[in-house]
């Protein structure tokens, strides 16, 4: 059930990015909702489901998108994988470490896109991609998983999200 | 018998004079003598005490109705609010919609009659911030192919890379991918505008020859040659100029005329 519930989060998630994208862009820059939902849940539950979750949201992105197939699987794979890493280690119920979570995996999921479209001939100069894609979105990306981690971890302790859920 | 007939005849007359009086004076305003004017005058108070009562008494007593009749009035008015609310935010957007799409036909109509154009929204935009790519919603079926330029009346926009039967994906300006082959207007530089990142407002012009002059706020327009794209289309104006280290070459800074971030409609040119 919490799989399905995931996996619907995550289409709603790219719909809004794909379609809504004038309503949350801020100064020309979106944030990646997937990669947040990525990030935290990673963060909740372990490198494992991590790693999982976010390989399965970089498919249907890449799918969706009509990216270069593996960018979006590569990433999420990385951010899922890196907040699972965190699971064990940080507190979670601090805001603070929330919001330095999801920035360091966003950061390192842009850097690990930069890498691969530069190797595809993307030609974007190293300084300009940091400050005008990667660090804004990263920013953007942990600003709004804050509003969100709260709702996500109540429903990961004991709601529909919890390993307990039934249908 | 006899005192009878003089009692029945004098009480016939005074009920005839009593008769006779009223009707005359019927119609007329009669003047209150001082013992009816003493006791109207002595008894207002008292009237007006009794009908002060009453009033709020009937207020008291017609509250509690009043008040639900005044909540459920309220409420019908609240309603009646929102959905005005509701119709004008939809006429607004209706409003704004009908302006754009005027400004459209008008260009078509008059600078755009050389073209061959269809009229396309935008539905959908890459999820990443590094493309810039948008899907409208006219495709094969509409006889878009790739490589048509996309345009507004403002300026270019992009050209369309891949389309389906029903959508068509264009490569914005913006996009680091992007380069079009273009002129400074009036003093014919050529140079090469490509896009800097998705989300910037500036696109940058390189390959413009040094010993050229380039000003500030000058327009840059397709060149038309050996390009995708179809001549003389506007795409910005100069921000700045400068040198690159060779020597040989200038590059410049645009600003397009398209606000990337609020497109809703644009054009084709087939």
């Amino acid at each position: 059930m919490r799989f399905f519930i995931l996996g619907v989060l995550m289409l709603l998630a790219l719909v809004i990015q794909v379609a809504l994208t004038e309503y949350i862009q801020v100064w020309g820059k979106k944030p990646d909702l997937v990669l947040i939902l990525i990030a935290i849940n990673g963060f909740l539950r372990g490198t494992r489901e991590g790693a999982f979750s976010g390989f399965a949201a970089g498919l249907l992105k890449d799918l969706i998108s009509g990216n270069l197939w593996g960018v979006g699987v590569v990433s999420g794979l990385a951010v899922g994988y890196a907040s699972g890493f965190a699971e064990s280690r940080l507190f979670k119920e601090n805001p603070v470490i929330v919001f330095g979570v999801i920035w360091l995996t966003s950061f390192l999921g842009q850097l690990v896109s930069y890498i691969l479209l530069s190797m595809t001939g993307l030609g974007l100069a190293p300084g300009i991609a940091a400050w005008q894609i990667i660090i804004p979105t990263s920013t953007y990306n942990a600003l709004l998983g804050i509003v969100f981690y709260g709702r996500y971890y109540r429903s990961v302790q004991k709601g529909l999200l919890s390993s307990e859920a039934k249908v | 018998m006899r005192s009878f007939t003089i009692k029945n005849a004098l009480l016939t007359i005074a009920i005839l004079l009593l008769v006779v009086f009223t009707v005359q004076n019927a119609g007329k305003e009669k003047e209150l003598n001082a013992v009816e004017g003493f006791l109207r005058d002595s008894l207002a108070p008292v009237y007006q005490l009794m009908n002060f009562t009453g009033q709020k008494v009937q207020g008291w007593a017609s509250y509690p109705a009043a008040l639900l009749e005044a909540s459920r009035q309220n409420e019908q008015l609240r309603e009646k609010v929102s959905r005005l609310e509701a119709n004008a935010r939809q006429d607004e957007e209706i409003r704004q919609e009908n302006k754009r799409l005027k400004r459209l036909l008008n260009w078509q109509q008059n600078e755009g009659q050389m073209y061959d154009s269809v009229v396309a929204s935008i539905i959908a935009r890459h999820p990443d911030n590094w493309f810039g790519t948008v899907v409208i919603n006219k495709g094969m079926e509409y006889g878009l192919k790739p490589n048509m330029t996309v345009i507004t009346p403002t300026g270019l926009v992009g050209r369309i890379i891949n389309v389906s039967s029903n959508t068509s994906e264009v490569l914005l300006v913006t996009d680091p991918r992007s380069g079009v082959g273009a002129l400074i207007q009036k003093t014919r530089a050529p140079g090469i505008v490509e896009g800097i990142a998705s989300g910037s407002i500036y696109l940058r012009m390189n390959h413009i020859p040094a010993n050229i002059m380039v000003k500030e706020g000058a327009t840059v327009v397709t060149s038309g040659q050996g390009s995708l794209y179809s001549k003389g289309i506007a795409i910005g104006a100069v921000v700045d100029v400068n040198k690159v280290a060779s020597g040989l070459f200038k590059v410049a800074t645009i600003k397009p005329f398209v606000d990337f971030n609020r497109l809703e409609e644009v054009m084709i040119i087939k």
